[in-house]
């Protein structure tokens, strides 16, 4: 078992997985931007390394600080989290041939899996469905113009090494095709530090429904059945559930089969995610795989049962992965409390918290690095918090999550929870017959 | 098209709501700017 892990991100996920180290009796080293000197996961780590400034580029991007700092607090394992390098192939590399066990899967797994592109011509060439689309990865926008004119309009630009929509672009005619390339090029390359981008077909109307697996380094693969990720915003996930209400155990079963099939081709190790769009005629295209812990991970730990952080860190350290054949328990959901004003388009609300309650009680689960009188920066993500609740219908999770969000108080900066609460009014929401459209639809309650 | 304002990782496109020619730029590249700041001095046509 490692003996000491150095977390290279930030937030909430770094707090997350400095609870399960801890639970684990694992020793942690936290990294941290000068932004981010008074953030919790550098209070609650064993040791904390200041790795640059401000912008993430030089400092939780930077490959050669964050070895150096591992090298210097003598830690044997590094967990990216999502986001910054946890996608990063030359990072996972770099780390094993400095003998650090990288948490996650091998350079050459993210290559073929955790590139979007490579991904899907994977995939087709296991026969699971896919989405029409460019072949790989396109550089030039004359090139990419032609392709996506081929494909035929509506057509969706995509981050290669993306996620949480940035540089992700919906194109609906020819003339607005080079500014969103461009610009998804350049969001792309800010977010991820890789410019690298894709084309597919725009699939209308779908849900979006994706499968947590989990390998180990001994051949075992598991699912850990569906989240259904569908109430999003310009492809921003904002509230997940598990299980879907659009699937039954035998349309689980068979897309845990096939999401299965997918990480034994590739002889997958460590947690990660294939995501899938549902049509509503229940047939599901293989969309991409995320080679690493995802935001939404709660829901599924709510209703399996299971700690997907600790099994993550007991894979990396070669431990035998045993996932009975269980089913999913009762029905989670999990609420994305983000630094954005609702009433002016979601726009980033980055300032100081005046004033903070959590809301508590039986099935209630808050992941956050905010306490009162943090400031939260206007550098990195606007998430501040997860709600996630859990109970033992859709229904009796509804009404849990109402009250658990009437209770949850932020002051000083504008938040997603009361768009939260005039979701959970929602007819639609309620019926739980909805797609990834719903929000464009969507009208609060509070106004017309 | 007048610029791009990075905010918590999003990169918002700023448009001119007049034609015009700039006349001066009134911030520096990569420097944060605030609510209701000054970016731009434009001439209408």
């Amino acid at each position: 078992m490692f003996k000491k892990i150095l977390i290279a991100n930030r937030g909430e996920i770094a707090l997350r997985i400095i609870r399960a180290c801890k639970e684990l009796g694992i020793k942690t080293v936290a990294v941290y931007s000068e932004a981010d000197k008074n953030s919790l996961h550098v209070t609650f780590a064993d040791e904390a390394v200041c790795i640059g400034p401000a912008e993430s580029r030089n400092s939780y991007l930077k490959v050669p600080t964050i070895m150096s700092a591992t090298m210097v607090t003598g830690a044997d394992a590094i967990h990216p989290g999502y986001g910054f390098l946890a996608e990063n192939a030359n990072f996972s590399e770099i780390c094993h041939e400095s003998g650090i066990k990288f948490i996650g899967p091998t350079a050459e797994m993210i290559r073929t899996m955790g590139d979007k592109a490579m991904a899907k011509y994977t995939m087709k060439a296991n026969n699971v469905p896919v989405i029409p689309g460019s072949e790989g990865i396109v550089d030039d926008v004359v090139e990419a113009k032609r392709l996506a004119e081929g494909i035929g309009f509506p057509v969706i630009i995509k981050a290669s090494a993306g996620g949480g929509g940035k540089g992700m672009r919906v194109v609906r005619e020819g003339s607005e095709f080079e500014l969103a390339f461009v610009t998804a090029r350049a969001e792309a390359e800010a977010a991820f530090g890789n410019g690298d981008v894709y084309i597919e077909k725009l699939v209308l109307n779908p849900r979006h429904v994706e499968i947590q697996v989990i390998g180990d380094q001994h051949g075992n693969h598991y699912h850990f059945g569906e989240r259904d990720c569908s109430v999003q915003r310009r492809h921003q996930k904002l509230i997940e559930e598990s299980p879907s209400p659009a699937l039954d155990q035998e349309l689980r079963d068979r897309m845990g089969a096939a999401a299965v099939k997918a990480a034994k081709a590739i002889n997958y190790e460590s947690v990660g995610t294939i995501e899938f769009l549902l049509d509503k005629d229940k047939n599901f295209y293989f969309m991409e795989m995320n080679t690493r812990i995802q935001v939404e991970h709660p829901v599924t730990e709510m209703v399996y049962e299971t700690d997907l952080v600790k099994q993550q860190i007991l894979a990396a350290a070669g431990e035998v992965i045993d996932v009975p054949n269980n089913r999913p328990k009762g029905h989670a959901f999990e609420f994305r409390i983000n630094a954005e004003d609702p009433d002016n388009n979601f726009r980033p609300s980055p300032g100081r918290i005046e004033s903070l309650n959590f809301p508590g009680g039986l099935g209630v689960r808050i992941d956050s690095h905010i306490y009162q009188s943090y400031s939260i920066p206007p550098y990195y993500d606007s998430m501040v918090a997860k709600l996630i609740v859990w109970d033992k219908d859709r229904n009796s999770a509804i009404q849990k999550a109402k009250r658990a969000l009437g209770e949850f108080i932020i002051e000083g900066i504008k938040t997603t929870i009361p768009f939260h609460l005039d979701v959970l009014e929602d007819e639609r929401f309620i019926s739980g017959d909805f797609d990834t459209s719903f929000l464009e639809n969507f009208k609060p309650r509070n106004k017309n | 098209m007048l610029c791009i304002v990075e905010a918590m990782k999003l990169m918002n496109e700023i448009e001119s709501d007049v034609a015009g020619t700039v006349a001066r730029i009134m911030v520096d590249n990569a420097r944060p700017v605030e609510y209701g700041q000054l970016l731009f001095l434009i001439n209408p046509d």
